[in-house]
């Protein structure tokens, strides 16, 4: 093997571009697809660790059940290889953006972020204005035109709450100036997870100093792990470092778990022994409340019954002596009117007695007068004795006799004055007796008139007393009786307050004992350690590169066959038209392997370049296009190359072999056979009676060239299969470039058009009651731009498929005959309207389909609170984006046991213009209890322009399309061509004008390409399906068709590839000349 | 009056890299209609060449050549080939006959293109190939394969019909049954035959013999007797 055949085959090679050129490129194609596609795979994996690492993503993401506190970030901190460590918070916040009621997660940033700090980690990637610097500001993620948060710099954002606690307990401000727009590594993708809150999807993320967080724990902790950064983490060395730091942060977190668990159980303990004599004391305060109530309440009964019988007594007594008074009086009456008789007949007898003391007292002044008369005789008597006696003269006889006469007459002067005193006290005694007797008949009667009058006015004050007495009485007794009143009244009070007491202190009590309960109970704080493969976006986005190899596995192979038919068709030829030449060799006396390196070194020199150029460009080209084509979906920025040398040699390696065999295989054959029968010409290929010409009527309509075009087609197999095969892969490309826009278009028709039939839909609050629902539906109802509207319940669920949890939503009419004109429930297959059944559901075709459920299975779902419902399936339904469950409105009863109610109205609009949408919007935004209106317009709009981008896929398709197209039809041209040169520049020769033999040589091409184009919109659908199952999200069911007009054009741009490659063949036709065609021997 | 054909100063000069070659370095002569003219010469003495350009395969560099009275020296690729189409059959050394058609089909080619082609059927009866009609070249002799091609270069009733060494690849007897039937063309049918060979043996059968070497005319005999092919031995 010397260097003579080292310089034929470069001659060779100079000799023959065209061969070795298509040759080269189909090998270029080829290892571009294999190893572009390969390469992309690391690359973007490279790419996503690239920006992970620049933005520090976190390795380990720690979660607490109980949140962590300060220790815990210092015991963290302390474990070996640790680099950083931020412990941080977020909150699930809710917002209206653009009438929309969105839900926003907010993440904290540190209030200083420098560069150098280890313990920044999960670092934004600014795209506009700035990073927060102080409270109230924030930044938000940037969107791209599938996903506009319509915020821009400068706008402010006012946080809700959606949960019953208020977010001023976790927020220092709710409102929140947009200071710069930014990705995150953290977030790679739009999807960014689900909610417990609001529509149950994390819309945007914004991100707030972490000083506006005034919560005390940390509701997750971010760690990065020293040399982690050094390495690939899709890559199992990362995990190498990642696992015993991992281990060891399980081991910590086992230690905190129990100290923690012993300061939350003592923390829980203390509290309840606060709240235990919190009872106890209530309880104790009740109960004396109560007691001391009660004594009040018996003290007043008693003073109450005391009083009434006090009064009774009063009563009683009081009118006791009224009546003796009255009995006294009466009696009193019977005096004075006996008095008044006696003194009646006192008088009587007075005045009877008159007559006879008036002939007594004149009787005794008789006697009187007769005594006085006597006495003054007596006295003159005495007198004269007296004067007889003052005689001095006179005797004592006589004296004597006169003395004793004197004495004598004085002794009866004295008798008589006795006797005259006497009757005078007499008379007085009688007149005094008598005016006595009168005064005291007198004074009787004066008594007994004023008795009278005295009676008469302890009578009248008497009656009047009475009056009184009853007067106060019943004053008293009323009195009483309101006291009564009162008391019942207490009383009743008092039973109530007691009641109410002691159903307060039974609560207490019962809050107490479930404390207790929820003590024992108490679960040990669980901490999760969890490293990047519990990282969604790392997953997703590694899952995604990953599946790409799908698309690696499949297209190389097509490739690699076109390549390895190519080069054996050509080499065949060469091998051919070298007959002579290898027969020449032979007799020369080279071997057999060194006659066949010629062919094998034209081959592998034709892969070799063909594998440089190949790996150099798709190496480069693929994965960019592949990358930026999933960027519409993530965020990550501009790629970065990986160096893959083994791959790039492993992929020239394959390729060249193939060819080196294609090669061999051509050459083999001929060296089996005897130079001197090689240095003869070639038997030309016999022409045959093919089967065409035995069906008589039809070759008979064929004109003459269609014939011979006929025959050529079944002369050469190895080339029909060439063509067919490489021009079929052209076309099916195409179809599946088209079809990926037709699929999706059909995504938002069919979606938007045919199953979602209303033009929006509006939340109410949750809370709103019936009443208020109403309000807004029948405001709705009014509403002259509403053509029809009605109410649903559209609950969050999940289900988990495959360990891994996607949101499903509930949906539950308020009248399943209606809803029919909102949402059409059909199954794809038929288009048979399914109906609501009160038993069982409807689930969408995507949820069936991840969830490899059917008909008359059992869907298992989680509820928003957590709750786990089974419902039976009753059908599948067309549906494309998200899942979803229907149900009737007593399924939906059965499963959660609480009626559906209308907290979602969907309306179907006259007119859908967004001037028309916009007013509608903003009115419907000024009732009450709106939080949130979609128009599914405006979604279909953003679905329309994630098509739109997607149409680089379809030029990058058409490209290698027209590539695969041109090279094959190229090469198939060229061999047939150079075999048929003798051929062509006969009919040159018998004077076939330049576009006649064109027709004559591409007539065949054109077959050629048709029948390849045929079984290339086949083969399209199949590669369709491929790549549409590749690039589905979970959530989201791509159509599988492809419209007929996809189809028409693949089939006319390949038509166009051939002509464009008959073209530029034309001139190599033209050129051909005659004679020397002619002369040689073949 | 001018001859059928007339080569006036004709001159052939390939380029060969930085080499020019000189094919024909100025040729004069002239051939009535249905004559018999052999072109005798070494290889490489030019008489291909100037068949090629008399066929309009290939062109002069400088000179004029008249066909019928027309220039055709002047032509246009496209003119050219109308040239061939209508005026010219040629037949050549290895038949060229296209291998994927039948007897008929490859005589059919040519006719297809024609303004006036000859019967098909009655050209192939001619040559002798009446029962051979179906059949495929490869499955014919190398005689009954150039009788086919004669065919072909016939039924197109060419003004001309210009041969290529057409027994190079035949034995003895074969090579005499063509050259008869290419003579009795040239009788029965008053067309103009050229036959170009190396064998000077073949000179006694034509009507004149044009003797060639490097690249100039070295004679032109007017044989008034030429002999039939029967009569050859060579």
């Amino acid at each position: 093997m010397g260097a003579s055949l080292l310089k034929d085959t470069i001659r060779e090679i100079k000799g023959s571009f065209g061969r070795f050129f298509s040759i080269m490129m189909i090998v270029a194609i080829g290892v571009a697809f294999y190893a572009g596609v390969k390469a992309s795979i690391p690359d973007m994996k490279h790419t996503a660790d690239q920006y992970f690492d620049d933005y520090h993503l976190m390795d380990i993401r720690l979660l607490s059940t109980y949140g962590f506190n300060a220790q815990d970030v210092e015991a963290i901190s302390q474990v070996d290889g640790i680099e950083g460590v931020y412990a941080t918070n977020t909150v699930d916040t809710l917002a209206n953006i653009d009438m929309t009621q969105m839900v926003l997660k907010v993440h904290a940033l540190p209030d200083v972020q420098k560069d150098t700090d280890v313990n920044y980690i999960n670092r934004p990637k600014l795209v506009t204005g700035r990073l927060p610097h102080k409270s109230g500001e924030c930044v938000i993620e940037q969107g791209e035109e599938m996903h506009q948060s319509g915020l821009s710099i400068g706008d402010t954002i006012r946080l809700k709450s959606g949960t019953d606690t208020s977010l001023d307990e976790t927020l220092k401000t709710t409102e929140y100036t947009v200071v710069g727009t930014v990705h995150t590594p953290y977030y790679l993708s739009y999807e960014k997870g689900s909610s417990g809150i609001g529509s149950g999807k994390i819309n945007y993320f914004i991100m707030v100093p972490q000083s506006d967080f005034i919560v005390d724990y940390f509701s997750e902790i971010h760690v990065t792990i020293q040399g982690a950064r050094e390495k690939n983490s899709y890559q199992d060395d990362y995990f190498d470092i990642i696992d015993p730091v991992k281990q060891a942060l399980e081991t910590m977190a086992k230690q905190r778990e129990d100290i923690r668990f012993e300061t939350i159980k003592q923390e829980a303990n203390d509290t309840l022994t606060d709240k235990r004599k919190e009872y106890e004391d209530g309880k104790r305060t009740f109960e004396t409340k109560i007691r001391n109530h009660e004594t009040k309440l018996k003290q007043a009964y008693t003073e109450l019954i005391q009083h009434e019988n006090e009064l009774k007594t009063k009563q009683q007594e009081t009118f006791t002596v009224i009546q003796d008074a009255k009995d006294q009086l009466s009696k009193g009456r019977e005096q004075l009117e006996n008095g008044k008789r006696e003194y009646a007949l006192g008088w009587q007898a007075f005045q009877a007695g008159k007559d006879t003391f008036l002939s007594q007292l004149s009787q005794v002044d008789e006697q009187l007068s007769t005594l006085q008369t006597h006495l003054e005789k007596m006295e003159e008597t005495l007198a004269s004795i007296k004067q007889s006696m003052e005689d001095p003269n006179m005797d004592d006889e006589t004296h004597l006799q006169l003395q004793a006469q004197y004495d004598e007459c004085m002794e009866n002067k004295q008798t008589l004055k006795q006797q005259i005193s006497i009757l005078t006290s007499q008379k007085e005694q009688m007149e005094k007796e008598w005016n006595a007797q009168e005064t005291k008949l007198k004074e009787t009667k004066q008594q007994l008139e004023s008795e009278e009058t005295k009676l008469n006015t302890h009578t009248q004050t008497l009656e009047e007393r009475e009056r009184i007495a009853h007067q106060e009485f019943a004053k008293a007794k009323s009195e009483l009786d309101k006291g009564k009143r009162e008391y019942e009244q207490g009383v009743i009070e008092f039973q109530n307050a007691k009641k109410d007491g002691q159903e307060d202190l039974d609560i207490g009590k019962e809050k107490l004992e479930q404390a207790e309960k929820d003590i024992q109970a108490l679960k040990k704080p669980e901490w999760f350690v969890l490293d990047r493969k519990s990282h969604y976006s790392y997953m997703d986005y590694g899952s995604v590169a990953d599946r790409m190899e799908g698309i690696a596995k499949v297209f190389p192979l097509f490739f690699f066959l076109v390549a390895a038919l190519v080069c054996l068709t050509t080499m065949t030829r060469m091998v051919d038209e070298q007959r002579n030449t290898i027969g020449t060799l032979k007799a020369l006396g080279y071997g057999k392997n060194a006659i066949a390196f010629k062919f094998i070194a034209y081959a592998l020199i034709a892969s070799l370049f063909g594998s440089v150029l190949g790996c150099s460009l798709g190496m480069v080209v693929f994965p960019t296009v592949i990358f930026n084509g999933w960027n519409i979906m993530y965020t990550l920025p501009p790629i970065s190359f990986v160096a893959q040398p083994m791959l790039a040699f492993g992929a020239s390696a394959i390729v060249s072999l193939i060819t080196v065999l294609a090669a061999y295989f051509a050459v083999y054959k001929e060296l089996k056979e005897t130079p001197a029968l090689l240095m003869r010409p070639k038997a030309p290929k016999a022409g045959k009676i093919i089967i065409l010409e035995r069906m008589g009527f039809l070759w008979k309509h064929l004109s003459f060239t269609q014939k011979v075009t006929a025959r050529n087609l079944f002369r050469y197999k190895k080339r029909f299969f060439m063509t067919v095969i490489g021009i079929s892969g052209c076309t099916a490309l195409l179809v599946a470039g088209f079809g990926i826009q037709d699929s999706i278009a059909l995504v938002v028709d069919k979606q938007y058009g045919d199953i979602f039939k209303y033009d929006l839909s509006l939340n109410v609050d949750q809370d709103a009651t019936t009443q208020e629902k109403n309000a807004v539906l029948n405001n709705m109802r009014q509403d002259a731009r509403i053509k029809d509207v009605m109410g649903i319940t559209m609950d969050v669920g999940t289900v988990k498929i495959a360990d891994e949890e996607q949101s499903v939503t509930i949906v539950s009419p308020s009248d399943t005959q209606r809803f029919q004109t909102f949402v059409s429930l059909h199954q794809r297959s038929n288009q048979e309207e399914m109906a609501l059944n009160i038993q069982g559901a409807l689930i969408s075709e995507k949820l069936a389909m991840n969830a490899s459920l059917s008909k008359g299975d059992m869907i298992t779902f989680e509820d928003a609170e957590g709750k786990i419902h089974q419902v039976k399936i009753n059908g599948v339904i067309e549906n494309y984006v998200g899942h979803y469950i229907y149900v009737s409105p007593e399924t939906y009863k059965q499963l959660f046991g609480i009626r559906q109610s209308d907290t979602t109205m969907i309306a179907l609009m006259n007119d859908t213009s967004e001037k028309t949408e916009r007013a509608l919007g903003n009115d419907l935004m000024k009732m009450e209890h709106v939080t949130s209106i979609s128009f599914y317009r405006s979604l279909a709009d953003s679905f329309s322009d994630m098509i739109s981008s997607l149409s680089f896929i379809v030029i990058v398709l058409v490209i290698s399309a027209g590539l695969l197209a041109f090279v094959v039809l190229y090469n198939l041209t060229n061999v047939n061509v150079s075999e048929r040169l003798r051929e062509i520049a006969t009919i040159k020769v018998l004077g076939f004008y330049d576009r006649e033999v064109a027709e004559y040589v591409y007539r065949e091409n054109m077959i050629l390409t048709m029948i390849g184009a045929l079984c290339g919109l086949v083969l399209g659908i199949g590669l369709h399906r491929l790549i549409m199952s590749l690039a589905e999200m979970e959530n989201i069911m791509f159509g599988r068709n492809i419209d007929l007009s996809s189809f028409v054009y693949s089939f006319i741009i390949t038509l166009g590839f051939a002509l464009l490659v008959n073209l530029v063949m034309y001139r190599k036709l033209k050129k051909i000349p005659m004679v020397e065609s002619l002369k040689s021997i073949e | 009056m001018s001859s059928y054909i007339e080569f006036q100063n004709v001159k052939k000069i390939y380029h060969m890299g930085e080499v020019d070659i000189e094919a024909l370095a100025g040729v004069d002569f002239s051939i009535e209609k249905g004559e018999f003219v052999v072109i005798a010469g070494s290889s490489g003495a030019g008489k291909s060449t100037i068949l090629n350009i008399l066929g309009g395969m290939d062109t002069c560099t400088s000179g004029e050549i008249i066909v019928d009275g027309t220039k055709i020296s002047d032509f246009s690729a496209k003119q050219l080939t109308t040239y061939r189409r209508y005026d010219i059959g040629f037949v050549f050394q290895f038949y060229n006959l296209v291998q994927n058609l039948t007897v008929k089909e490859n005589v059919e080619l040519a006719t297809q293109i024609c303004k006036h082609p000859l019967d098909i059927d009655e050209t192939i009866h001619a040559v002798g190939l009446s029962d051979r009609a179906k059949n495929f070249p490869s499955q014919l002799s190398g005689g009954e394969q150039q009788r086919v091609a004669i065919a072909r270069a016939l039924a197109k009733n060419p003004k001309l019909l210009l041969c290529d060494e057409p027994t190079g690849a035949l034995d003895y007897q074969t090579g005499k049954q063509i050259l008869k039937l290419l003579q009795d063309t040239c009788r029965e049918r008053s067309v103009s035959v050229i036959v170009i060979t190396h064998n000077l043996a073949l000179t006694a059968m034509g009507d004149k013999v044009i003797k060639v070497r490097n690249g100039r005319i070295e004679s032109i005999e007017i044989n008034e007797h030429p002999l039939s092919v029967e009569r050859i031995e060579y």
